[in-house]
């Protein structure tokens, strides 16, 4: 059996087709999104999703979150004893969600479809693969999330769509994507984003409005860099929540038996949050220019992402295109069920047998050459494409270069991918090295034709013609000669730590939820709440299964009532 | 080509779209995308042209269905003549469902007038914008006025009011249409860019392999205008080597103390890569002698040495030559004498051949053509000197040779359109279109078009009427001041991709049959080719900002 899976920077959720349709799976809390949250102490216990998530309140030097930025660079964060890289993260994760699904089915799924932005490049993609082979997963195809997002979008009665617009902003990235289906096929017709815009950077903005306003708290200050990071953004998270329904809300800190707080009106945050917004409409209009389809012609804009909630958003949206976006697909089960009908689409689902799915290169893909002025002079370096972005994929392109020099005896140009002049602005995916025979500059012709193939993979066939020399390259990250090892020593690590069994992670989450309370009340509440989880402990303590589960259902609902009805 | 699409297909030539998708569909489902690469593009390709076919077909059928219009002078009443019923219908913004009535007429006299709708007003704000860049229509390079300045700030804060409010493709074009006149009304228009660029983020598009022509021009000249504003401010780095650089008056040997030999290097060196228009704010002669000094290796201590005894030396064999003073000066007016006598001896044609190339020179380029040839207009002199002075040597008159060097100078002016920047590459497109327009009128467009055969032999029979002779003429002194005239451009073939949407357009506009048009595009010789091409620079200019700049050099 083969899943779907939504690795998203703030929640990730997995899904299946069964039956003639796709169906979420809950995770051992009974939820169906889990939060892309892990955190790992000192003795190796490791908890992830809900859990995790609590942790960064009460050790957020132990907690990681939204590591889905970090995908594809080298970048570390070291929790408990260890350095851990993104992939390791991710496949912490992954595992998770593939133990969820063997628990509501009864098999360990043996493939796996894991969504990706549109606009994510070759590193970034790569360490997803490898994320899924550490977690023990065969990665059968990575799908993008506008993609999978346009095939949950009218799952139910699959009729044909003029091209729509699917308008995905999530915690850290945005795509947008533009989509036609027809006659059983889901054509994408072009896609462009922004890999560092997410509901991530407007609570960053409403951090940066509120801080000013704690004003003289000086618990504030005394807070180590990594707590005070995580308290603020955890606060800015909520209040940007409840601004989606009320017109302000509290922004609040609570540390130490001390308590900041300011109030935060709706107008504040969209001012704030106006130059994000702005950078909304870029991507938007660069995906209409480039497959020529004016905005009028667009059958329907898709929301998906839980950004896409906020007021702000929508206003936005509204004004751009002169009407009110669609709401017919959940925006965050969406890309989900997306990925299980991919999923379903690889292993022969029922109903599935006649659709189609053609995807476009979102990236431009060339290589460098010299760049003349005026006068002939050499002027350093310049990107030649050779596969325009949003070319249907797969792709086969060619094009003839020539020597630059007298007696020149080998060319040297790098392999990139993006849309700068200047090549240091791409990212770089290879190299070649192509020797010529001496002749007058310009008098050898070098033909370079690159396939870029629908699972993203890059072939580049070289040929000069006055030698006769041929080359084939099949485009490997640099990394991958030395990955299989370091993937089995990944897994290693993650296998030395300690994870909860499922029938103790409700524990688990509960108490570390308890805890985060704790720490956000003061005086009478907070006593309160410390009292319960003594009480939970030694429930714990004396394993008596029926005592646990009645704690902890007390403990959940004295925990529910004072988030909703917090005391001032 | 179109015939092969409905093969590739597999059905028969049809306006119906669904049908063509059904048949792409089909195909598809059966191909193993992986393996066949070349085939999926295939049919990809096939099918998109067959709905451009089909859309093109049913955009004609739609106008020729339109209803007639009713004519009312049959029952006798009195309502006017037709030209009325004209003036109602242009008032409103769309055609009127039913046909006016009787009373409706009153409207025409303006008794109220319909209020002004959104695109209207946005259009007489870029239309009353556009006066203020080009006053009177031209192109000028003068400042604002200070009322005028604040006139035309006011209209871009306006316009950017509107766009910050608008759908998209409003938005799309305000921001398009801001570009180009920015781009073809600087540098008088440098003073409005930056507002602009705040709103449209124009450098956010800066440095991509994309980026729009208009966009291009004005980027550089935003980031030049900024660093320009930054290297004036004291604490900057460069300020010092900046103001040495852009001192005016002549420099002298004592003006080395004045700049570091390597901040000069950095200067220049990035200026000239980064933004190479900021270099006219310096002083020409004083970077020219800063060049020379960093090219030279120097001197060193013993050419210093070498120097001072060469100095010593001269300063003797000065005193020498004073006291021999009346020999030299006899030397010198001997010279100049049998010079004279040289002269009168040259033969009368050659001056007179001088004389016809002053001339044909001032022909081209207007008064000061025939000025003496810097190293910024050596290539284009040379080709056109060549040119007229071959042609009157092997026997041709004046007029003959006038063609020629003609010919090479319009041939220069297409081929400098290779490197030139969008506002030189709209101006040599402009004059293009100039001479397709005088064929035309003297009805040489069709298979005799000189403009259609390789070598574009011919180019210099083409006479142009006084204004656009004066536009060709301004057009060549603006190549020289850009400095596409000191060399020859070298480069291999260019080949550009013309948009979907541009085909239609020449289409509609050409009203020739589509395959004509595509076998005309891709056929230098077809004999519709000069037809084609005025059409397609019709549709280019005007709107030159959004095609990609290949396709303006290739035009």
């Amino acid at each position: 059996m083969i899943v779907g899976i939504d690795l998203g920077t703030t929640n990730s959720a997995v899904a299946i087709w069964q039956d003639g349709e796709a169906r979420l799976v809950p995770n051992g809390l009974g939820e169906l999104l889990t939060p892309s949250a892990v955190s790992i102490d000192r003795s190796g216990q490791s908890w992830i999703g809900a859990a995790a998530l609590d942790r960064l309140a009460t050790h957020p030097e132990q907690t990681a979150t939204s590591f889905k930025r970090m995908m594809g660079t080298q970048a570390t964060v070291t929790l408990g004893k260890r350095k851990y890289s993104a992939e390791e993260l991710s496949a912490m994760l992954l595992a998770q969600l593939a133990a969820d699904v063997e628990h509501a089915t009864g098999q360990w799924p043996e493939g796996t479809v894991i969504t990706v932005p549109a606009y994510f490049n070759e590193r970034q993609r790569r360490a997803t693969r490898r994320a899924g082979e550490i977690a023990g997963l065969e990665v059968r195809r990575l799908i993008n999330e506008p993609t999978a997002a346009a095939l949950a979008f009218g799952l139910q009665d699959q009729a044909d769509r003029e091209p729509f617009l699917v308008f995905d902003l999530g915690g850290g990235t945005f795509d947008v994507s533009i989509v036609e289906k027809f006659e059983g096929i889901v054509e994408v017709r072009a896609s462009a984003g922004d890999n560092r815009l997410g509901g991530d950077d407007f609570n960053a903005a409403l951090v940066r409005l509120a801080e000013p306003r704690l004003g003289a708290a000086a618990m504030l200050d005394r807070l180590p860099g990594d707590r005070r990071e995580a308290l603020l953004g955890l606060a800015a998270e909520r209040t940007r929540r409840a601004l989606t329904a009320a017109a302000e809300a509290e922004f609040a800190v609570v540390a130490d038996d001390e308590r900041a707080a300011c109030t935060i009106t709706t107008d504040e945050f969209e001012d704030a949050v106006a130059p994000l917004v702005k950078r909304l409409r870029d991507p938007v209009l660069r995906s209409l220019r480039d497959c020529t389809i004016a905005v009028e012609e667009l059958s329907d804009i898709v929301l998906v992402g839980g950004a896409t909630r906020m007021p702000v958003v929508k206003k936005a949206l509204t004004r751009m295109f002169g009407r009110f976006p669609n709401s017919t697909v959940h925006p965050d089960h969406a890309v989900a069920l997306g990925a299980a009908v991919q999923a379903g689409l690889l292993s022969g689902g029922e109903g599935l047998e006649e659709i189609r799915i053609t995807d476009v290169a979102p990236f431009t893909l060339g290589i460098e050459v010299n760049n003349r002025d005026s006068h002939g002079r050499v002027l350093g370096t310049i990107f030649s494409p050779i596969i325009d972005r949003n070319t249907p994929v797969p792709v086969s392109r060619v094009q003839s270069y020539s020597t630059a020099a007298d007696n020149q005896q080998e060319i040297v140009s790098g392999i990139y991918q993006g849309e700068a002049r200047d090549v240091t602005q791409n990212v770089k995916l290879g190299e070649m090295k192509i020797p010529v025979p001496r002749a007058p500059a310009g008098e050898v012709v070098v033909n370079v034709r690159f396939t870029y193939d629908s699972s993203g993979l890059l072939e580049v066939d070289i040929d000069v013609p006055k030698s006769g020399y041929h080359r084939n390259m099949v485009i490997v990250d640099e990394d991958d000669g030395r990955s299989a090892t370091e993937i089995a020593r990944s897994r290693k690590a993650l296998e030395a730590l300690k994870v909860h069994p499922r029938d103790e992670a409700e524990n688990a989450a509960a108490l570390a939820r308890a805890e985060r309370v704790y720490e956000s009340f003061l005086g009478d509440a907070r006593e309160f709440v410390g009292r319960w989880i003594a009480e939970f402990q030694g429930a714990l303590e004396k394993q008596d299964p029926r005592q646990i589960t009645d704690m902890r259902k007390g403990l959940l609902e004295v925990l529910d009532n004072l988030e909703a009805n917090p005391p001032l | 080509m179109s015939a092969q699409c409905w093969r590739t297909l597999g059905i028969k030539a049809t306006d119906d779209k669904a049908a063509i998708r059904r048949a792409y569909a089909d195909k598809l489902k059966a191909l193993d995308v992986d393996n066949d690469v070349a085939g999926f593009a295939k049919l990809r390709q096939a099918r998109d042209i067959a709905l451009r076919l089909a859309a093109s077909a049913a955009a004609r059928a739609a106008e020729e269905q339109a209803p007639e219009e009713p004519d009312y002078r049959d029952d006798g009443a009195d309502y006017g003549s037709p030209d009325d019923w004209d003036a109602v219908v242009l008032e409103s913004d769309q055609a009127p469902a039913e046909p006016p009535v009787p009373g409706a007429r009153t409207r025409a006299w303006g008794s109220e007038e319909p209020p002004e709708t959104d695109s209207q007003r946005i259009e007489r704000q870029l239309r009353a914008l556009a006066q203020l860049v080009f006053p009177d229509g031209n192109y000028s390079d003068d400042g604002f006025t200070l009322p005028d300045y604040e006139q035309a700030l006011a209209l871009v804060n306006s316009l950017v009011a509107e766009a910050h409010a608008a759908r998209l493709e409003v938005y799309n074009a305000i921001d398009h249409h801001l570009a180009e006149m920015m781009a073809q009304g600087w540098p008088r228009s440098a003073a409005l860019v930056e507002r602009a660029n705040e709103e449209f983020h124009w450098l956010g598009e800066a440095g991509t392999i994309d980026e729009r022509p208009a966009l291009r021009f004005l980027n550089l000249r935003i980031r030049g205008m900024r660093f320009v504003e930054n290297v004036g401010q004291p604490g900057h780095v460069l300020h010092k080597v900046w103001t040495e650089l852009a001192r005016p008056g002549k420099p002298n040997p004592l003006d080395r103390f004045r700049a570091k030999k390597d901040d000069v290097r950095i200067l220049l060196n990035g200026v000239r890569e980064r933004y190479p228009e900021v270099e006219s704010y310096l002083n020409p002669e004083r970077v020219g002698w800063w060049d020379r000094r960093l090219t030279d290796s120097g001197p060193g201590i013993i050419g210093w040495i070498i120097r001072i005894v060469g100095i010593l030396w001269m300063v003797a064999v000065v005193f020498g030559a004073l006291s021999r003073g009346d020999n030299n000066e006899r030397n010198a007016r001997t010279q100049v004498e049998s010079a004279a006598e040289n002269q009168a001896e040259t033969p009368m044609s050659e001056r007179e051949e001088e004389l016809g190339l002053r001339l044909a020179l001032e022909q081209i380029m207007g008064k000061d053509g025939a000025v003496e040839a810097g190293e910024d207009y050596s290539a284009f002199r040379a080709g056109v000197t060549t040119a007229y002075l071959s042609s009157r040597r092997s026997g041709e008159n004046h007029e003959q040779a006038l063609v020629r060097a003609l010919q090479v100078a319009r041939v220069f002016a297409l081929d400098a359109r290779r490197l030139a920047e969008f506002g030189e590459l709209v101006e040599i497109n402009e004059v293009q279109r100039l001479w397709l327009q005088a064929l035309q009128r003297e009805g040489r467009i069709g298979e005799d078009c000189p403009m259609r055969k390789a070598g574009l032999a011919g180019l210099g029979d083409v006479i142009l009427g006084v204004e656009p002779q004066e536009r060709e003429r301004a057009m060549f002194r603006r190549l020289r001041e850009a400095g596409l005239m000191a060399s020859h451009p070298r480069f291999g073939e260019l080949r550009a991709d013309i948009p979907g949407d541009v085909v239609g357009a020449i289409i509609d506009r050409s009203g020739l049959a589509d395959e004509t048009v595509y076998a005309a595009l891709q056929d230098n010789g077809h004999q519709r080719r000069c037809q084609v091409k005025l059409a397609m620079l019709d549709v280019v200019l005007a709107r030159p900002g959004t095609v990609s700049a290949d396709l303006l050099r290739i035009l």
